[in-house]
């Protein structure tokens, strides 16, 4: 009932933005549409995170690592953001439960950061964590079920659901590189609403 | 942690097998009354493998093992009339293994009482028993059984009974510790975990942090409980042809599951132990049939419908907690009860089939006999994930399989017997999922009986 009432609201306030506008009869740019995507990454399996902006929707170069440019990184099945230990900007995040696409608004508060290296927000536990691990395969799969909720370096906010994570091919005795999927909605207006 | 599929290594190797047993038995009826045995049973088994990496003749693993099991016991039973006996009975059981995947040698021992009185009242026979065991490393246990049989015609007999049981940890289990360094994990035995970890901090390849100090506790495993029901009937007609049905209930808590901890050495190793965990149950029926024809052929077949499942898992369907991620359309959605097939590993059907040729005038014969094992779920199945790790799609199924085999035997004389056959004659194999069924198998074995 409250998400129904929150995008029922929401509906109204994009209606209202909408007449508002049709009004002055200019300035049509207002209703930013929310930025939908499907992306993969390469990550290393060990050494070096890979690390994504959602703004711009693309990898940020490894020099980059010490500014507020990326906002999460991933090394093998390990999840980092930028905050804390792990980065100079303040990128929070939230574990959230339930279904991606009905998910309609971002919480005000209970954003975690990476406050240690040991203690980071996301957990990339082998059996706790984000993703399932099967020990005869050695494949990881992202739970079902579960996303996060980005607050970004500049108040924006995202929605993230990890899809898939596959070995690159490889020759040696250990894949080198992981290809993870994911799909998010980045709110370019600021509003916590996807 | 990780490793290919496909990584392939040629290596061979060879395994000495010793298996030994001694079983004295002593019985004596002093009186009219009373009747006992006393007996004692010792076994020794012990294996040795080598295996060598085929390339250069190297030492790959050797694998020791060698297990005493010494079992006195003594029995004693009361009563003129043997349908309605009282028995008592005390024993014994030392276990000791050592093994190169056993940190050390390890020891075990139990003792139990166990008590059993049968009456037959008109044509209703009652067995009450009970089983107390003290088992060094476990709380004492103690188990009753009570069973219920009535008679109503000869050939019409209905069966019922209740009764608790345990299971405690097997040394694997316990003790295990096996470093598997070609596939980097680690397999741990509960109560080895701490010292495992120790180790791996002293020799650097963990970090003394908290999140290793986590495992290092008293890791206690703890016996499996059950609670068991079952009705039966079995049903005789015309002499030749029997039937029974047995329907069956049991409620399974701290099931033993391997676990693996979120931890990975710096040498890439995962690390796996085993904890007490779930509630699960597991119900059915079986059913089976038998029929002579005449002196030379009968047929015998068995179904069983089995039902198995965690009790958490429903749990958590029914809270809306589990979801699935279809893996070529990306769409979740929660989980339904309707959804949740089970424990994985685990035929909802299952049966077999025989045919018996027999014929007293050459003393020899032959069989055929079908046995067919239903779809089962395996976890992980062809890379198969839909995000959640019950088994919730038919994606996760192997298929149902027939294994038939056939097989003639005679007898030569008073102490030899011969027999020759074909085992999985169809040669149904699955390499990958169920290495342990071999191809067609060919075999002619000579017996000698004393």
């Amino acid at each position: 009932m409250q998400t129904l009432k929150f995008s029922f609201l929401g509906l109204l306030a994009v209606i209202l933005i909408a007449t508002s506008c049709s009004k002055k009869g200019k300035k049509q740019e207002m209703v930013i549409p929310v930025v939908s995507k499907t992306d993969s990454l390469r990550a290393a399996t060990r050494n070096t995170f890979t690390f994504y902006s959602f703004k711009d929707g693309k990898i940020v170069e490894s020099k980059d690592s010490a500014s507020t440019k990326w906002d999460f990184a991933i090394r093998l099945a390990t999840i980092i953001v930028n905050s804390g230990s792990s980065g100079s900007g303040n990128v929070g995040v939230i574990t959230q439960k339930g279904i991606f696409d009905t998910f309609k608004s971002a919480p005000e508060s209970g954003y975690a950061y990476d406050t240690t290296g040991s203690k980071l927000a996301i957990n990339s536990g082998l059996t706790t964590g984000w993703y399932n691990y099967d020990p005869a395969s050695h494949n990881f799969t992202p739970k079902a079920g579960m996303f996060f909720v980005f607050r970004t370096n500049d108040n924006h906010y995202v929605k993230v659901e990890m899809l898939s994570a596959r070995y690159e091919d490889f020759t040696g005795p250990m894949p080198l590189f992981i290809w993870h999927k994911f799909r998010y909605v980045y709110q370019p207006n600021g509003t916590k609403e996807f | 942690m990780i490793y290919p599929d496909d990584r392939e290594v040629a290596v061979g190797g060879h395994t000495i097998e010793e298996d030994k047993s001694a079983f004295i038995r002593y019985k004596n009826h002093p009186g009219d009354v009373v009747s006992y045995f006393a007996q004692i049973y010792a076994t020794n088994y012990s294996n040795n493998s080598n295996v060598y990496i085929e390339k250069d003749g190297s030492l790959f693993d050797h694998i020791g093992l060698s297990q005493t099991l010494i079992k006195p016991e003594l029995q004693i039973n009361l009563g003129r009339d043997p349908l309605s006996l009282g028995v008592l009975g005390v024993g014994y059981n030392w276990e000791k293994i050592s093994s190169t995947r056993y940190g050390s040698d390890h020891r075990l021992h139990a003792w139990y009482i166990l008590g059993q009185k049968q009456w037959v009242i008109n044509n209703t026979n009652i067995i009450v028993g009970g089983r107390y065991e003290k088992n060094v490393l476990y709380k004492a246990q103690f188990n009753p059984k009570l069973s219920v049989a009535h008679k109503f015609t000869p050939d019409f007999i209905l069966k019922a009974s209740a009764g608790t049981g345990f299971k405690t940890p097997d040394f694997r289990q316990q003790f295990l510790s096996f470093d598997n360094t070609m596939v980097n994990y680690f397999i741990v035995g509960a109560k080895e975990l701490t010292n495992v970890l120790q180790e791996q901090i002293k020799r650097g390849l963990l970090d003394d942090n908290e999140e290793v100090r986590a495992f290092m506790v008293t890791n206690e495993l703890i016996p499996e409980k059950s609670i068991g029901m079952n009705l039966g009937l079995d049903y005789t007609l015309r002499q030749n042809t029997g039937f029974k049905l047995n329907l069956f209930r049991n409620d399974i808590t701290h099931l033993i599951e391997s676990y693996s901890l979120p931890l990975v050495s710096k040498n890439g190793t995962g690390f796996f132990s085993y904890r007490n965990v779930n509630k699960v149950f597991t119900e059915g029926a079986e059913f089976s049939i038998n029929h002579r024809f005449n002196r030379f052929f009968t047929i015998n077949g068995a179904y069983q419908y089995l039902i198995a499942k965690d009790k958490e898992v429903i749990n958590q369907i029914k809270n809306g907690e589990i979801y699935k991620r279809d893996p070529s359309t990306n769409v979740s959605s929660p989980v339904r009860l309707s959804d949740y097939h089970g424990l994985f590993n685990r035929s909802k059907h299952s049966g077999n089939l025989s045919v018996r040729y027999f014929n007293e005038k050459i003393s020899g014969g032959a069989m055929i006999l079908a046995k067919y094992r239903g779809r089962f779920g395996y976890f992980g199945l062809n890379g198969f994930n839909d995000g959640n790790n019950i088994l919730d799609d038919d994606r996760e199924f192997i298929k149902g399989f027939t294994l038939l085999n056939i097989s003639v035997n005679k007898n030569l004389g008073k102490y030899f017997d011969l027999q020759g056959g074909i085992e999985n004659l169809f040669n149904y194999t699955n390499k990958v999922y169920m290495p342990n069924i071999f191809g067609r198998i060919y075999f002619i074995n000579l017996n000698f009986k004393l």
